[in-house]
């Protein structure tokens, strides 16, 4: 059982052991920005994807990141079939930033930036 | 039997009914058909979408390809309207003295005064300093940074960043102090001038900054200095952070912008109006000509460069001479604009005055024969002209179960609205005034800053919901609507418009009661005071007491609100309103189409 069990509910980022550290650091501090606490679910080394689901059901928020040993990221949400966001392995650190937000504002119902130029970045 | 079809080329679209008329017996319509009308209305181009029309309405009935005795077509006369908006207020910041705006995420809290340091200065510094960062640091760097500095005893008590990381960077300092982030331009904040930063807890807008005697306070400044500082405080009420930095010649000017003069000629005078003195303004001047002959906008203005468009395109349509054709109507609407700030260092964006401009021209001049010449050949029957439009129509919406005369009719289009008057008499009386779909179009468009037609024509036409979950949506009325599948994520969590196609996102950051009162207000101001202008032209003795009832034509008869709101305005005046059925089963539409069919059959029966 990952720490996502105690504590304050969050956004649990399941990352393969070969993750690039800065990708899971860009994912997180998108999260952090809006507010939303993470969690770190220690993954075995499946697919981003595959990651992603794990994390999002075991998120008490529902939503999951998934990161893969190359930088791929996933976010997903528990009830919703599809991945909600797929950013491959060579995204920008913008984008991988955005996509940590746009987990959180999952969370908080809010509009997903994906796509959209990251501000300051 | 006969095969007759009545065709109403409106300014829009383009309506057909199919019918089997015998002379001395009850006519059966067949069925209706609806296509875009081609080119301008009352002109030969007007041909292809006549006999599109006619195909499409057979083929409703089942009977394509059928042999028509006589198609029948309205005498429909050109109407040219045009569209121009002229912002006339605009916010100046100098000297980068101010940044007020709402990053999505500011961090800390509460109020920080010093002087401005940028982040590689800061050491040694004596006095509480503001410090500024710039592009590209990293939030665990520079949250090092302040920490060190503070521990080396510098009075750190604000930040500025230019990336978006307030919140990581305040979470990561020993001493909370407020941080305003996103700042795009943060290069040109000047250093070494005293500053203060404010951001507000959540939910909550910042109060010192935005108070006048609170920058006085924060600032010492003297009365004539509190005076000239009052436009950064209203620059900044409603935002959740803000940054003032005090240069010697910094200011925020609010200024209006000389946009041209519109020159009104009635039947005996002429009067010139600044188009910067707002719609009131200009319609009073209107109103003080009546009636209007004619109206000029000055050269090498927006306004000027529209009504010559106007002219210009009657012109080409009619080939009458450009000295003949006058602009007859139009309506001005005060509106207000988002516009970025000069000057502002954070992309901020202040709500401008500006307004909007519907003018219209038409013409007597129909080339209707031409017209009716092409769909003969095409469609090898018998075309014929007769019915002004006003007064068919009226007869077509006499039609409606429960209406009676006196009857007025208002037709809402694209470019204008229409009215019409059958008295006790049998006498019709009918007007156009300028402004209708198009210009509220416009409006939405330009109030709600989203640059993007199709997204304006959609608020304004579907209602609008926010998407709260993957599975549920909010409506404006306040019901929530539950999806068994969920729903993609470009659509969660925003404003969207609820069309048969599905939900589509309105590209605005605004709340959904932001938008409903600018989609609702668009629309009062010009269809309800265009309803109410043009009834009270025909109306007997101008009152509109004695319209009787009004019954509401045409595609915007169909929208979801305007009805009940033109209703709502009437309603005072004890006039019965409502929506058209034309024969108690076509609805709104096909008024005048049925109606010259009904004519026709008339005519048949009485030779």
């Amino acid at each position: 059982m990952s720490d996502a069990a105690e504590g304050p509910p969050t956004v649990v980022v399941a990352a393969h052991p070969g993750a690039p550290p800065g990708v899971l650091r860009e994912v997180r501090a998108g999260a952090e920005e809006q507010g939303v606490p993470t969690a770190l679910l220690p993954d075995a080394g499946s697919s981003p994807d595959a990651a992603a689901r794990r994390g999002a059901a075991d998120s008490r928020l529902q939503v999951g990141v998934g990161i893969g040993d190359d930088g791929a990221v996933v976010v997903r949400h528990a009830l919703v079939p599809d991945a909600v966001l797929v950013l491959g392995p060579d995204a920008p650190a913008g984008e991988q930033r955005q996509a940590g937000a746009d987990a959180a504002r999952i969370v908080g119902g809010g509009a997903l930036r994906a796509g959209e130029p990251a501000a300051g970045l | 039997m006969r095969l007759v079809v009545g065709v109403d080329v409106g300014n829009s679209t383009t309506e057909a009914c199919a019918a089997e008329v015998d002379e001395g017996r009850e006519t059966e319509r067949l069925a209706a058909s609806l296509t875009p009308t081609t080119g301008v209305k009352g002109t030969p181009a007007n041909a292809a979408g006549v006999v599109t029309a006619v195909r499409r309405a057979l083929e409703a009935a089942g009977r394509p390809g059928a042999v028509v005795d006589t198609v029948l077509l309205n005498e429909a006369t050109p109407v040219i309207s045009g569209l121009a908006m002229e912002t006339i207020s605009e916010t100046i910041i100098t000297e980068s003295t101010m940044i007020g705006h709402n990053p999505e995420t500011p961090g800390g809290e509460g109020l920080g005064v010093g002087t401005t340091v940028a982040l590689d200065e800061l050491g040694g510094q004596d006095g509480p300093v503001v410090v500024v960062v710039g592009a590209g640091a990293d939030f665990d760097d520079v949250a090092h940074a302040l920490n060190r500095a503070v521990e080396r005893g510098v009075d750190v008590v604000a930040a500025v960043l230019h990336g978006d990381d307030a919140v990581l960077v305040a979470n990561r300092l020993d001493r909370r102090v407020p941080v305003v982030d996103e700042v795009a331009a943060v290069d040109r904040v000047p250093l070494g001038m005293l500053a203060a930063v404010e951001v507000a807890p959540p939910g909550r807008t910042i109060r010192t900054l935005a108070d006048s005697y609170g920058l006085a306070s924060t600032f010492s400044l003297d009365a004539e200095q509190t005076r000239q500082v009052s436009p950064v405080a209203r620059a900044l009420a409603g935002t959740r952070s803000a940054v003032v930095v005090r240069t010697p010649e910094g200011d925020v000017t609010d200024r209006r912008i000389p946009v041209g003069t519109l020159t009104v000629t009635g039947a005996t005078r002429s009067i010139d109006v600044g188009v910067d003195e707002g719609a009131d303004a200009i319609m009073a001047a209107i109103g003080r000509v009546a009636p209007l002959q004619d109206v000029a906008g000055e050269p090498g203005t927006h306004v000027g460069g529209m009504l010559a468009a106007v002219r210009d395109t009657m012109v080409d349509v009619t080939g009458q001479p450009a000295a003949e054709i006058r602009i007859r109507d139009v309506l001005a609407v005060d509106t207000m604009v988002p516009v970025t700030v000069q000057g502002g260092l954070a992309g901020e964006v202040s709500r401008e005055n500006a307004v909007a401009l519907a003018a219209m021209v038409r013409t007597s001049r129909s080339r209707m024969q031409a017209v009716a010449d092409e769909v003969a050949a095409a469609l090898g029957c018998d075309v014929r002209i007769g019915g002004v439009e006003g007064e068919v129509a009226v007869r077509g919406a006499l039609t409606t179960p429960g209406s009676a005369v006196p009857i007025a009719v208002v037709d809402m289009g694209g470019g204008s609205t229409d009215a019409a008057l059958l008295d006790r008499d049998g006498r019709t009386d009918a007007v156009h005034v300028a402004g209708a779909g198009e210009l509220v179009t416009k409006l939405i468009d330009s109030e709600l800053g989203l640059d993007d037609r199709e997204a304006a024509e959609s608020v304004k036409r579907h209602p609008l919901a926010k998407v709260e979950s993957f599975f549920h949506v909010r409506h404006e009325d306040g019901s929530v609507q539950f999806f068994a599948e969920a729903l993609p994520p470009h659509v969660f969590g925003r404003v969207v418009t609820v069309t048969p196609e599905g939900l589509v996102p309105v590209p605005v950051r605004r709340p959904v009661e932001a938008v409903r009162v600018v989609r609702r207000e668009a629309k009062r101001r010009v269809f309800v005071v265009n309803a109410l202008r043009a009834l009270a032209q025909v109306a007997p003795q101008g009152s509109l007491r004695l319209l009787g009832s009004v019954v509401l034509l045409g595609g915007s008869a169909l929208d979801f609100e305007i009805p009940a709101m033109v209703a709502d305005a009437l309603a005072p005046h004890g006039v019965v309103c409502g929506i058209g059925n034309v024969h108690g089963t076509e609805g709104p539409r096909n008024a005048v189409a049925a109606g010259l069919v009904d004519a026709h059959a008339a005519a048949l029966v009485a030779p």
